[in-house]
């Protein structure tokens, strides 16, 4: 738990940051309009169409061959029916929160190319479990997959917006030989798991978005009757399966220990880990050719 | 499951999903494969089948031998990576264990 001190220094370092990407308003226009009862799937797929670039990418995503559908779906209406509301605005969030924080930043000690690398691939992962363990655990595996896009979005905050203490970080990260996230809290006193939420907030983002973000690496602290703990447990393990397979970078070398109950909530065989770990190989191939910038 | 192609099963996985050829089921549910029912499979035109991910093994590849040196460095390596994992968990043994046979493989095929 951070005290009330740190709390307010991450509080105050979010919000003096003015060049803080922002949402595009087509999340909460779809937000607003999927909550209303009166939703129809030609008024949302009105809302998407509007922003012709979010839709290419769309279109893009849902026809490349980690979706699998039988056809070329060639209308975001035809996309709405086939993935329904909710699950059509968790893929514009993730094609957006790529667009905004994609740009490699050539140079850096933090290689941004490979941190996405490691977030598709964890968002990828998720998805996957969420498909496996079915739909008493997971209604939705598109919010799965952008969870866990963006389970670690406070690093990259960090990275560009507090970058001195962040390499700071990093260093100390090699140097010591610890996971990034007990180097985080040594030196800043909070973790990217803080300034993760704290930016998850800002944008409004739904609560089960801001417990993966909080809590994906310390799983322990959410309680297993939480109606959010099957989601945090989902990125948690994909993180876990991610770094074993050397997917991207995370900021340090180190796989970060596995939490039992996290993966016992999933109901999976000890024989399923190799088979996750070939299907996300697979599928992380095969939807980074068209989520990453080069992609575009 | 896992759908496994024909040439991939091997005899002791198990039937997931009943095995139907045009309506008829050939093979059943939870029913262990033989060398008999690949066999058969192969008669009837059965180019896949969903087997329980309990039950899957690996084709036994002929070994390949690893120089020691490189073995060392392949083990010193996942030592160093998974130092935070609770080697007393049998999922994270288990996760140690797939990662470490992972490099060896992509060892061998990077030197074929």
């Amino acid at each position: 738990m951070i005290s009330a001190d740190i709390t307010k220094r991450i509080e105050e370092t979010i919000n003096n940051i003015d060049d803080l990407p922002t949402l595009p308003t087509i999340y909460s226009q779809l937000n607003e309009n999927i909550n209303d009862p009166k939703a129809s799937a030609r008024r949302i797929s009105a809302i998407i169409e509007e922003d012709q670039a979010l839709t290419a990418k769309i279109f893009k995503v849902i026809n490349s061959a980690f979706y699998s559908f039988p056809q070329k779906i060639s209308s975001i209406s035809h996309a709405v029916v086939l993935l329904g509301f909710n699950e059509i605005k968790h893929i514009a969030l993730a094609v957006s929160v790529i667009d905004l924080f994609g740009d490699s930043v050539s140079g850096r000690r933090f290689n941004h190319m490979a941190f996405w690398s490691h977030s598709l691939a964890v968002a990828v992962c998720s998805r996957i479990i969420a498909k496996k363990a079915g739909p008493m655990l997971f209604k939705d595996p598109e919010e799965v997959f952008a969870a866990g896009l963006m389970h670690d979005i406070g690093k990259i905050v960090e990275d560009q917006f507090m970058h001195n203490d962040f390499v700071k970080v990093l260093v100390a990260a090699g140097k010591d030989g610890s996971l990034i996230k007990d180097a985080e809290n040594k030196i800043l006193q909070f973790d990217h798991q803080d300034t993760g939420k704290f930016l998850a907030r800002k944008w409004k983002l739904p609560e089960s978005f801001l417990q993966v973000i909080s809590l994906h690496n310390s799983p322990e602290k959410c309680s297993k009757e939480n109606k959010n703990f099957p989601l945090v447990s989902a990125v948690h393990v994909a993180d876990v399966i991610v770094r074993s397979l050397k997917i991207g970078y995370g900021g340090d070398e180190y796989v970060p220990p596995l939490h039992r109950d996290s993966w016992d909530v999933l109901g999976f065989s000890k024989g399923y880990i190799e088979v996750l770990m070939q299907e996300t190989e697979k599928a992380f191939d095969e939807v980074s050719i068209v989520l990453t910038r080069d992609g575009k | 499951m896992a759908i496994i192609n024909l040439d991939d099963l091997l005899p002791g996985m198990c039937v997931a999903e009943a095995v139907k050829v045009q309506g008829r089921v050939i093979v059943g549910a939870n029913v262990a494969l033989t060398e008999k029912t690949i066999h058969l499979f192969k008669a009837w035109g059965v180019t896949e089948v969903n087997v329980k991910d309990d039950s899957i093994v690996e084709k036994e590849e002929p070994a390949k031998s690893i120089p020691p040196n490189v073995l060392a460095d392949i083990e010193r390596n996942i030592k160093t990576e998974f130092k935070f994992f609770d080697t007393k968990d049998e999922i994270s043994v288990e996760i140690i264990r797939i990662a470490c046979k992972r490099r060896i493989d992509a060892w061998s095929k990077e030197t074929e």
